[in-house]
């Protein structure tokens, strides 16, 4: 039976709102840039969203009036397989760095795998529903985050100078950074259903939201930690370790607890929209055999990640598939 | 195929023994009204003969005039006289075991082919009482009884509307149950009509006992641990129901409706919250949400703080936590999973019981797990303590007891053996599991998520009264629906 109305005409809007946030809160270890004071921060996010806005709205409108060709979702899907793979290997050392090597990698594996595998027996709708429960507890997460760190907040240790202009334009280019879920909110936008202009509004949320938590992430890690925040690796959870609450002197499992909610439902996404790309380009592949494919290519790609401790290559190959993707929409053949 | 009722009195009687196999409870009784052979069939203890005394005998015995034959006579009964006879036909014989099994008398006539039916039920039926669940402090304090009709009529009483609809449906190959789907055609969308009354027809199943037998016909198939319809045993909330343009379906012998669609919200709401003022009405559905989240979550919880994550803990408490357990032979998560049990199981001894001993097994198992067991350091005092506060918030939302205990079990293993890692990744496939499912078209978390100002004015909150009077809430007003997205 089909409903009368539909939710929105961006389904995913939420979803990619709250995976696109996961990256704030879990840093990549051994990142490409070292972390740039909240003044640094706060500046190259200014430069870098609106050139991010305007290139994704370009895509969003070619999306919107272009026919995506088969190639474009094979190499989408090929992304999101190396995207899914560098968050698995970026969460296992998070994980193991939080709770010191409690869960094995085998039970790590199994645990994400198996969420995402349970994902793809649902609709982007019933992702999109999950999302918004999971910002309900990032802002409660948040919320008590900024509470329980509120005594340890020092004004003074704001008073670091300004970046030099080169280490500004390498924040710049840190911030300029591409998601795979910026360009799958576009795909799946709704084509029935009116605006036309929906993308937009969706691009413009989703940076700005983003920007913001961004922002007053780096603001809070600089205020709490002044200058040894920019020497952490992961700069929330230190100033998440600090807060606490009456009695309850240490929180940061709580906060970590959200975070990994986070990663999973990302993780979802990514599998979800890559079953959906390799059935839209090759409709003949069953749908469990593009799952089997799909973990055992994750996994592969994984246990190559692993043996490379920065991961600065697959960041920047990732970044490189991304951008040449985004550009790849000048070239599409119009709908009829 | 049906058998038809033929015009001789003698082979319809003897036809009718053999179905019925000469059963004891089968009344009939042979005499002569106005010159014409006729047989009064009933089931004893379904009907009464001194009320069909009074509808019929006592009129026709008057001798006013005289009838040539059954088939005259039948048309005078139903035609000519004031005797109110019921007006539809009966001239098979799968008819004639409809009506007497419904309690009528049914008047077999020489002659004729067809049969006349009079309401002369007297069945023997629970009165309508307060129902045992579902305790509401203000309203009304009726509750549905076991009669299809008593139950009907409560409803029609209440929705005093000419676009209330109460359709007949039959169900149950054995049992031939009857089943009536309730609507307000004024409010009601009519694919869910349609669809559901598809759905009720098709069900092939060989008895129905229970509203709740016809659940899974109703609902998609696949697993899932909550239910895409709710159960009532109010008429007033069943008939809130039905003017929110929601179906109701009622199944004779069952004291409970059941409701479509049916909201994940609506399992935190009851009669009472529109009689109080919207602030405590808001409160109390806070609480029962939190009520929610530590009946699913708090053991498993417990359990992987205690394990993985100590430092969440006060010290103070911690260390009254690791004294106790240093003094039990189990792991902790092992000691939950077993109070659990132990707990379910005598909620299952006490409630199968007669209520006398039902009572005395609760108060044998607080003493011996209570007092005994811990006093034999068996089990630890924080784990009961955990696994009672459970209970307890379990009995706030009765209605989610099925998925609140097994989620609560999964969750203890999984924070035990897994830790963190483990109850994040079931409280991700529980909300999968919540959110991915659809009620009738519409997502079950509605209005929750997708997010709708109805989760504020009469969801997780509620405003004042006045307020909703504005804007009578009705199930299309809900965003959200089936995408066309719906699998990879």
């Amino acid at each position: 039976m089909q409903s009368h109305n539909t939710e929105q005409p961006l389904p995913a809007l939420l979803l990619v709102l709250v995976t696109a946030l996961a990256g704030s809160f879990i840093r990549p270890f051994g990142q490409p840039v070292q972390q740039p004071a909240a003044q640094g921060y706060l500046l190259a996010g200014l430069v870098a969203a609106p050139i991010l806005y305007l290139v994704l709205c370009l895509y969003g409108r070619a999306s919107a009036v272009r026919r995506q060709p088969g190639w474009f979702s094979l190499v989408l899907a090929g992304v999101l397989v190396l995207s899914a793979a560098m968050e698995l290997l970026q969460c296992q050392r998070f994980y193991n760095y939080v709770l010191a090597d409690q869960l094995s990698l085998f039970w790590f594996l199994i645990l994400a795998l198996g969420v995402a595998g349970c994902a793809a027996a649902y609709s982007v709708r019933a992702l999109n529903r999950v999302s918004v429960m999971v910002l309900v507890l990032l802002a409660l997460s948040l919320l008590l985050l900024l509470v329980s760190v509120a005594p340890q907040v020092r004004f003074e240790n704001l008073l670091y100078p300004a970046a030099p202009l080169a280490q500004a334009g390498l924040g710049v280019l840190a911030r300029t950074v591409l998601l795979p879920e910026y360009l799958l909110l576009a795909l799946l936008w709704e084509k029935e259903t009116p605006p036309r202009t929906a993308f937009r509004r969706g691009y413009a949320l989703v940076l700005g939201v983003g920007f913001g938590i961004e922002s007053l992430l780096a603001a809070l890690a600089e205020l709490v930690l002044g200058a040894a925040g920019m020497q952490q690796s992961q700069p929330i959870y230190t100033i998440a370790r600090l807060g606490g609450i009456s009695v309850f002197r240490r929180l940061d499992a709580v906060h970590v607890a959200v975070w990994l909610l986070l990663f999973y439902l990302k993780l979802s996404l990514y599998f979800w929209a890559f079953l959906w790309l390799v059935r839209k380009a090759l409709p003949k592949v069953r749908r469990r055999t593009a799952g089997l494919a799909g973990i055992l290519l994750i996994l592969c790609v994984f246990g190559i990640l692993r043996g490379f401790p920065g991961a600065v290559g697959a960041y920047l190959v990732q970044q490189g598939l991304l951008w040449l993707l985004l550009a790849s929409a000048a070239f599409w053949r119009k709908q009829r | 195929m049906q058998k038809p009722l033929g015009t001789d009195l003698r082979q319809n009687l003897a036809d009718l023994n053999e179905m019925f196999g000469s059963s004891m409870d089968l009344y009939t009784k042979q005499l002569c009204i106005r010159g014409v052979r006729c047989a009064v069939c009933m089931f004893d203890g379904l009907s009464s003969t001194e009320k069909l005394w009074v509808i019929l005998l006592d009129a026709l015995s008057r001798p006013e005039g005289k009838e040539e034959n059954g088939w005259q006579l039948y048309q005078h009964i139903l035609y000519g006289t004031d005797i109110p006879a019921e007006s539809g036909e009966i001239a098979d014989f799968e008819e004639l075991t409809r009506r007497l099994t419904a309690g009528m008398a049914v008047l077999l006539l020489d002659g004729s082919c067809k049969a006349i039916a009079f309401s002369t039920q007297s069945m023997q039926a629970r009165s309508v009482q307060e129902p045992s669940g579902e305790g509401n402090i203000r309203g009304s304090r009726e509750g549905f009884t076991d009669l299809l009709r008593i139950n009907v009529s409560l409803l029609r009483r209440l929705v005093r509307r000419e676009s209330f609809v109460i359709e007949l449906l039959r169900a149950g190959e054995r049992t031939n149950t009857e089943v009536v789907l309730c609507y307000d055609k004024a409010v009601a969308r009519q694919e869910l009509i349609d669809s559901v009354r598809q759905k009720l027809q098709r069900a092939k199943l060989p008895l129905l006992l229970d509203s709740g037998y016809l659940a899974p016909f109703l609902q998609k198939s696949g697993f899932g641990f909550f239910s895409e319809v709710g159960y009532t045993e109010r008429p007033a909330t069943a008939c809130a129901k039905i003017c929110e343009g929601k179906l109701v379906v009622l199944v004779n012998g069952s004291p409970f409706a059941m409701v479509l669609p049916y909201f994940f919200t609506e399992h935190f709401q009851s009669l009472d919250d529109y009689a109080s003022k919207a602030y405590f009405c808001s409160f109390i559905r806070l609480l029962k949400y939190l009520a929610f989240a530590l009946a699913v979550l708090l053991p498993g919880c417990f359990v992987c703080a205690v394990q993985y994550t100590p430092e969440l803990l006060p010290p103070q408490l911690l260390y009254k936590i690791a004294a106790a357990e240093r003094a039990t032979p189990w792991p902790l998560f092992l000691e939950m999973v077993l109070v659990i049990l132990l707990l379910e199981i005598i909620r299952e001894a006490g409630l199968r019981l007669p209520k006398p001993i039902g009572h005395s097994v609760g108060l044998v198992a607080a003493l011996i797990v209570g007092d005994a067991a811990v006093g034999a350091s068996i089990l630890s005092t924080p784990v009961l303590i955990i696994a009672a506060l459970t209970s307890i918030s379990t009995f706030v939302i009765p209605s989610l007891y099925e998925p609140v205990t097994v989620l609560r079990i999964l969750f203890v293993f999984a924070g035990g053996m897994l830790g963190p890692a483990g109850i994040v990744a079931l409280f991700v496939v529980m909300l999968f599991s919540i959110c991915g499912m659809e009620s009738f078209g519409f997502p079950y978390t509605s209005p929750l998520a997708p997010f709708g100002m109805g989760s504020v004015r009469d969801g997780v909150l509620r405003v004042s009264l006045k307020s909703l009077a504005k804007h009578p809430f009705e199930v299309s007003d809900l965003p959200g629906g089936e995408g066309q997205d719906a699998e990879p």
